[in-house]
């Protein structure tokens, strides 16, 4: 069958169309031998505060920015033909956040001033999950133009964090605050109404996805979609949803005190699905010349969009060397492949506290 | 199945007389008689289901078919005969194959309408709330409970963002509602009410989870906490006084500001006038022994301070005694002070011995005022005291002791302080009094006298057998804020036992080469088990923003140990009352009010944390405890929870 015709097939349906925009890039490579392999990725960005401060209390310079990410995993596993099995361990964590509800924390983090009779929105959505788990890859090349990589995880998932926050407030004269907010979050251990809970455990599942397409001689194109279909289901997780509000005095027609409580509502116990959102990746590939390669990339989660602009030089001593720049996180990443082992590291800042964007990747790959 | 398993309600609605006259039927009245039906026998007309319309036998019918029993509950819209418009019929199950009339319409709904329950807001208020907890997906925010009107049926109603959804629990069951029915709507459910069960069954199914004496509980903790934030909310109004606008401004005088309001004139310090008003006391007794030795005394100079302080007592006659007077200044305070009785003093004397007893008794009257603080003793002011004395001192000097009991000491004044420089002058007008028992002070002195050295030693035991003050009258400024209050603080021996206080000094000097060396000790006999017993009482009417003008606090106070104390401050208002006790053996506060609901705060050992419990009438229904951002989280056994905090 012509390749055309599997591409201009395999756009019947939305998971056939996800297998063939797909690639490789963390599979396993292809091969009739066992293979021990380990492999780390650490990838993390934050807009409105560096890496380092987002972990750090929120400690340093603020920027405007409304989002920020770190998605985190370590592997061990084998590999033999088309399929790879490894155990995962994974940490994830998404924010999602109004520009002034992380500039108020920031402020509050860092005893700075907060404008006053300014209404600060509050308006936050966060998803954190820690697992660990098996994850099984299976990789078909129907064309010698291009191989598509499943990889599915079961996962535990021992530690969850996930709800938001919507409201505004403002500070009228000096730590008089008005406003009302509600927030409803599950968790594992509560950190903001210190509620002592049994931890609950989550099952559940990621897809990832990944495609190579050589359409030529002269371009590659991988995509990759992590996490492409994940959920996590929470049994029993605890949850708190609760009122603030500033408004807690008033008078009735009679001059009775009516008060209300500055903070109020309700814990319990629910079944949660929590899902991570799906992080693409788009890597073009334009061979300029024997052993040098133009790359043209962008990573998106959410509503971020990294685009990224690069070269790939082939050397005579086998080692592919890749150096990145994206236009939004102004980060460089360089890396390195060298036929067992793989190395790429990101940085936007060389102080690594000031860095907003990190990237790190190490693979090794023992043969049998 | 046998018409015996209808429930005794449901078979009177059946065993009305047989009238049977054609009539509109809506679909509302035949709602509420199916819901009814329903409600009152669920294994027979079970579960509920939507009611269909048919027609069958040439005429229509709205009917409900139950797949518990087979039963079917008809009610026909137009027949004529043999089924008529307006009647109920049944068929399957408990009443046969044949389709049988059981009554008509207008004497179900007659009967429905006589058995409409009394739905109370605590019953419903405890069904919303075990759903909030229950069903917190579907029903929170947690919110509070409305009384709704709508065309003609009122509803206790709560809607929930989160779904979209209301629960309405009918109070009147104007068709086609059912009182103590509960009905949803909005959401998943749509625009139309929702018949789910009656109020009654779903809090019969609720109190396996909650019993109502639990739920009951937790309402009361609530309102209990509720009327807590309530009276720190009034009590700081001050505060935020411009905030509330209007309101706030008419708030004539704060709680915090009352207390300060007392508490400034008792604790203002009075130490200069009331040390003058005892200099002349005491040169009152001087000049009444003067005169027991001199009759016809016109003036006595006693003197103080080696000759430094002089106050003259002028001294006249009426019927009654005695008249001195004191009008001078001593010490900084202008005194002018008269009084009006009589002294009784024998003394014996043997050598360097003597003993002597005192009695005296007073009618006082006068003023005494520097820059600070006025006192002024009104007319009909009484002061007794028997004062018994004893000295001795051998014949080398180098010993000598003496003693004096003031065996009866009763003091009744009524007095005006004024602290003057407080802000607008408060006033405290009332009587002001003190009862001493046996009062008890023993002096000794010894000298060792040698060629290289002299020790001196000296030593006051003091001991009491009872000490009252009292302090009982109205708080008032020149704004006319008025606070009436009392006050007293009263110290006891423990019975069989007499508690003294000891006090040495002793100095030592050598002459050559010469040096000087002194110390001092206090120590008493006070053990664990035996200790004198104080107690300060003070009740204010206080006038509390938003609560109440006719509130009383009390304060009560008591020493239980060497080192402890402990103390409650109940505050009575609108028919209610708190009560606040503490105790620093225990380290813990516990505050109850009218309802038996007792929260219990301790600080936690390590963090320093409050934490505690809440109960009613000993059910525990809740937990306190404070965050490290200082906020007090009040969390119930119905999963809600609030902060203490304003």
């Amino acid at each position: 069958m012509p390749d055309a015709w599997r591409i201009q097939g395999a756009r019947g349906s939305l998971l056939t169309f996800a297998l063939v925009l797909s690639g490789g890039v963390f599979a396993a490579e292809s091969t009739p031998d066992w293979q021990l392999w380990t492999r780390s990725t650490s990838q993390s960005y934050a807009e409105p505060v560096s890496v380092y401060s987002a972990f750090h209390d929120l400690e340093g310079e603020f920027t405007r920015g409304d989002e920020a990410f770190t998605h985190n995993q370590i592997e061990v596993g084998a590999s033999r033909g088309q399929f790879s099995l490894a155990v995962i361990a994974r940490y994830d964590f998404n924010i999602k956040a109004h520009a002034d509800t992380i500039e108020l924390v920031h402020a509050d983090q860092n005893n700075l001033p907060v404008d006053l009779d300014r209404e600060y929105q509050l308006n936050a959505a966060f998803n954190q999950i820690t697992s660990m788990g098996v994850r099984l890859d299976y990789q078909y090349q129907p064309s010698e133009n291009f191989d598509l990589n499943v990889a599915v995880s079961l996962l535990q998932a021992n530690r969850h964090y996930f709800g938001n926050i919507e409201g505004s407030i403002a500070n009228t004269a000096d730590n008089i605050y008005k406003g009302e907010a509600t927030i409803d979050y599950s968790y594992s251990s509560d950190p903001l109404l210190n509620r002592r809970v049994t931890e609950p455990n989550g099952y559940g599942y990621a897809v990832d996805m990944s495609a190579r397409w050589r359409p030529s001689q002269h371009v590659r194109v991988v995509l990759t979609a992590h996490d492409w279909a994940h959920r996590i289901y929470w049994d029993n997780a605890p949850f708190t949803r609760a009122d603030i509000t500033s408004a807690t005095v008033t008078f009735d027609e009679n001059g009775y005190i009516e008060t209300v409580p500055l903070l109020s509502g309700i814990e319990g116990e629910h079944d949660l699905r929590q899902r991570l959102p799906a992080r693409t990746d788009l890597d073009i590939r334009l061979l300029l010349r024997p052993g040098l390669e133009l790359e043209l990339g962008a990573f998106n989660v959410d509503s971020i969009t990294l685009p990224r602009l690069g070269f790939r030089w082939n050397t005579d001593a086998g080692n592919e060397w890749f150096l990145n720049f994206s236009t939004e996180s102004e980060a460089f990443t360089l890396g390195l492949v060298r036929n067992r082992l793989s190395f790429h590291l990101g940085l936007d800042s060389l102080d690594y506290q000031e860095a907003h964007f990190f990237a790190f990747g190490f693979k090794y790959i023992h043969p049998l | 199945m046998k018409p015996q398993h209808l429930i005794p309600a449901l078979l009177l609605v059946f065993s009305f007389p047989f009238v049977s006259v054609a009539q509109t039927v809506s679909l509302a009245d035949a709602d509420r008689i199916f819901n009814f039906a329903e409600v009152s026998d669920p294994n027979l007309f079970g579960p509920p289901v939507q009611t269909q319309q048919a027609n069958v036998g040439e005429s229509d019918w709205f009917f409900r078919e139950y797949t518990n029993s087979g039963a079917i509950l008809a009610i026909n819209i137009n027949g004529y005969g043999p089924f008529y418009s307006g009647d109920v019929y049944g068929a399957g199950a408990a009443f046969g194959n044949q389709v049988q009339f059981l009554e008509t319409m207008p004497n179900v709904l007659a009967l429905i309408d006589s058995q409409s329950p009394v739905v109370t807001l605590e019953d419903a208020n405890a069904l919303l709330d075990f759903a909030e907890s229950a069903e917190p997906g579907l029903f929170s925010p947690p919110a509070q409970t409305q009384l709704v009107n709508e065309s003609g049926n009122s509803w206790y109603v709560r809607s929930y963002a989160s779904s979209g959804i209301s629960i309405k629990i009918n109070l009147n069951g104007t068709s086609p509602f059912m009182a103590g029915g509960v009905y949803v709507v909005g959401g998943s459910y749509g625009e139309q009410e929702v018949f789910i069960d009656s109020l009654e069954n779903l809090l019969t199914l609720v109190g396996g989870a909650s019993s109502t004496d639990t739920r009951s509980a937790i309402t009361k903790a609530k309102d209990f906490v509720s009327d807590l934030r309530d009276l720190t909310a009034s009590a700081q109004i001050a505060a935020f006084e411009d905030e509330l606008g209007a309101f706030g401004n008419s708030v004539t005088l704060a709680f915090e500001e009352q207390i300060n309001f007392v508490s400034g004139i008792v604790t203002n310090d009075v130490g200069e006038v009331m040390s003058a008003i005892a200099l002349a006391f005491d040169a009152f007794g001087a000049a009444l022994e003067a005169l027991e030795l001199n009759p016809g005394l016109t003036s006595f100079d006693a003197e103080y301070n080696f000759g430094l302080l002089v106050i003259t007592v002028m001294i006249a006659e009426n019927e009654n005694g005695p008249i001195l007077t004191v009008d001078q200044n001593i010490d900084g305070v202008a005194v002018a002070l008269s009084a009006n009785g009589n002294l009784s003093y024998e003394e014996t004397v043997e050598g360097l011995a003597g003993e002597s007893e005192t009695s005296i008794a007073l009618n006082i009257s006068g003023s005494a005022v520097n820059d600070e603080f006025s006192m002024v003793i009104q007319e009909g002011s009484e002061i007794s005291a028997t004062i018994s004395e004893s000295y001795s001192e051998s014949e080398s000097g180098l010993e000598a002791s003496d003693n004096a009991t003031l065996s009866d000491v009763v003091a009744d004044l009524s007095v005006s302080l004024t602290a003057l420089q407080a802000d607008n002058n408060p006033t405290f007008d009332g009587q002001f009094g003190f009862n001493i028992t046996d009062l008890v002070v023993d002096h000794s002195t010894t000298i060792e006298q040698s060629e290289t050295q002299s020790v001196q030693t000296f030593t006051e035991i003091l001991s009491v057998d009872a000490l009252e003050f009292q302090l009982a009258g109205a708080f008032s400024d020149d704004t006319e804020n008025s606070v009436g209050a009392s006050l007293t603080f009263a110290v006891d021996n423990p019975e069989g036992q007499n508690i003294l206080f000891e006090l040495t000094e002793s100095s030592t000097v050598t002459f050559n080469p010469y040096t000087f060396f002194s110390f001092s000790e206090t120590s008493s006999n006070e053990t664990a088990d035996s200790f004198l017993a104080v107690n300060v009482f003070l009740q204010i009417d206080v006038s509390l923003p938003g609560i109440d003008n006719t509130s009383l606090l009390t304060f009560d106070a008591n020493r239980t140990g060497l080192e402890d104390g402990a103390a409650t401050i109940t505050l009575e208002f609108d028919e209610k009352f708190l009560e606040f006790d503490a105790n620093t053996a225990s380290n813990a506060v516990t505050v109850s009010n009218q309802d038996d609901a007792v929260a219990q705060v301790s600080e936690h050992p390590l963090t320093g944390l409050l934490e505690g419990t809440i109960t009613v009438d000993g059910l525990e229904v809740g937990t306190i405890e404070e965050l490290s951002n200082g906020i007090l989280i009040v969390r119930y056994a119905d999963d809600t929870f609030e902060s203490f905090a304003l």
